[in-house]
């Protein structure tokens, strides 16, 4: 057989092979990345939610969290920031219907494994619980005495794009729905 | 029988491909920071390797001489592919810590080697012996290094913690210098033993 009819009959069979396996595993992927979803959005709040509704803005993509009455519980939001140590860190923060923080979740980061990657640890993490934006300042020890955050040892340029990221996160939703310290 | 035998265990020692051969030694030093990491990898790479193996010995009288390297290129292109949406499919969690590597099998050196010097030229049930021999030791390969990386630089062995919360680790070891310094330190202890075995027979 002459080699580029070989080369065309290779191609062929396996372009049909990957069609099928892709037809196959199209929805238990959709359905894994929105349980990921759902399950990365319960991590972060205290309490467990009914409903979850999407709130996309030229902003940012808002995820209200209702409980089985349609009260509004918490809203959760993407943001991310450059100022990582390598690369972005994407995080997610839960705010409550006071205005204040939850939690948050790193969605991605690239920073030091060991060092900068304990960014996604409780224990740094829990800083941040209850913190609104009236009289705090977002800010790491280092940089100003006045700060809430206790910076990571050999990791401070991570611990101060976490806590500026989260604090971008809270501004939005503040901005976003801002009657919600009224409450 | 014995034949089949020693074609399957050369794959873990005598012929290992990460620790003798030195193969496919990119993937083998970027995922090993976890012991979990290090054993999906090598069990995805044993099944496109598997898979290449059978197909590429089950065809290898059909290809053209002149083409057969980008034919087996193609053929494992599309098993990593199935791996890929498998994996991502079905076990969301593995593919957000190996996403990245997992295209990456397709120019691991070590499955194109064995589709050359092995899967072409022997038939299939021998094929499939060697491919699962290999695979194995890539894994065996990849356990030990991720494990020994995992204990020494996170203190922790399956995610599980070994001495409490927070310990004093060996950082390097997770970082890239720990996986070429571990492997070193693998494959200097593999050869002193067999040096000894040597000098003792």
């Amino acid at each position: 057989m002459k080699p580029i009819v070989v080369l065309t009959l290779v191609g062929v069979i396996s372009a049909l092979l990957l069609s099928y396996v892709y037809d196959v595993t199209k929805e238990p992927i959709a359905e894994a990345k929105a349980k990921m979803k759902r399950e990365a959005i319960q991590k972060i709040f205290p309490f467990t939610f009914d409903s979850l509704r999407t709130n996309k803005t030229e902003k940012a993509v808002f995820y209200e969290a209702y409980d089985a009455e349609l009260n509004i519980k918490g809203i959760a939001v993407e943001t991310s920031t450059d100022k990582g140590y390598s690369g972005n860190i994407e995080v997610l923060v839960g705010v409550s219907t006071a205005c204040e923080v939850y939690n948050y979740k790193v969605l991605a980061h690239a920073e030091t494994p060991g060092l900068g990657d304990k960014i996604d640890k409780d224990k740094f993490k829990a800083q941040f619980k209850g913190k609104g934006l009236e009289g705090v300042v977002w800010k790491v020890k280092k940089d100003d005495k006045d700060g809430f955050v206790d910076e990571l040892t050999a990791a401070t340029i991570s611990s101060r794009a976490v806590t500026e990221a989260v604090y971008q996160g809270l501004k939005l939703v503040s901005e976003e729905y801002p009657k919600l310290s009224d409450k | 029988m014995k034949d089949a035998l020693q074609v399957f265990t050369r794959g873990f020692v005598s012929e290992n491909p990460v620790l003798k051969m030195l193969l496919g030694l990119c993937p083998v030093l970027a995922v090993t920071t976890t012991a979990e990491n290090g054993l999906g990898m090598g069990l995805a790479t044993t099944f496109v390797l598997l898979g290449s193996n059978t197909v590429i010995s089950a065809s290898a009288k059909l290809l053209p001489k002149t083409v057969r390297i980008p034919a087996y290129i193609v053929v494992i292109a599309t098993f990593v592919t199935i791996v890929d949406l498998l994996i991502k499919a079905f076990s969301p969690e593995l593919n957000q810590s190996l996403g990245l590597f997992i295209p990456l099998i397709v120019v691991n050196c070590m499955i194109l080697g064995r589709a050359e010097a092995y899967a072409s030229k022997n038939g299939i049930g021998y094929s499939i012996i060697d491919a699962f021999g290999m695979g194995f030791g890539f894994t065996f390969a990849l356990l030990l290094l991720s494990a020994m990386r995992e204990v020494l630089g996170a203190g922790t062995i399956f995610n599980i913690p070994l001495v409490g919360e927070d310990p004093k680790t060996i950082l390097v070891m997770a970082l890239p210098p720990g996986a070429f310094a571990g492997l070193g330190f693998i494959i200097a202890g593999l050869n002193a033993l067999e040096k000894k075995q040597k000098s003792n027979a």
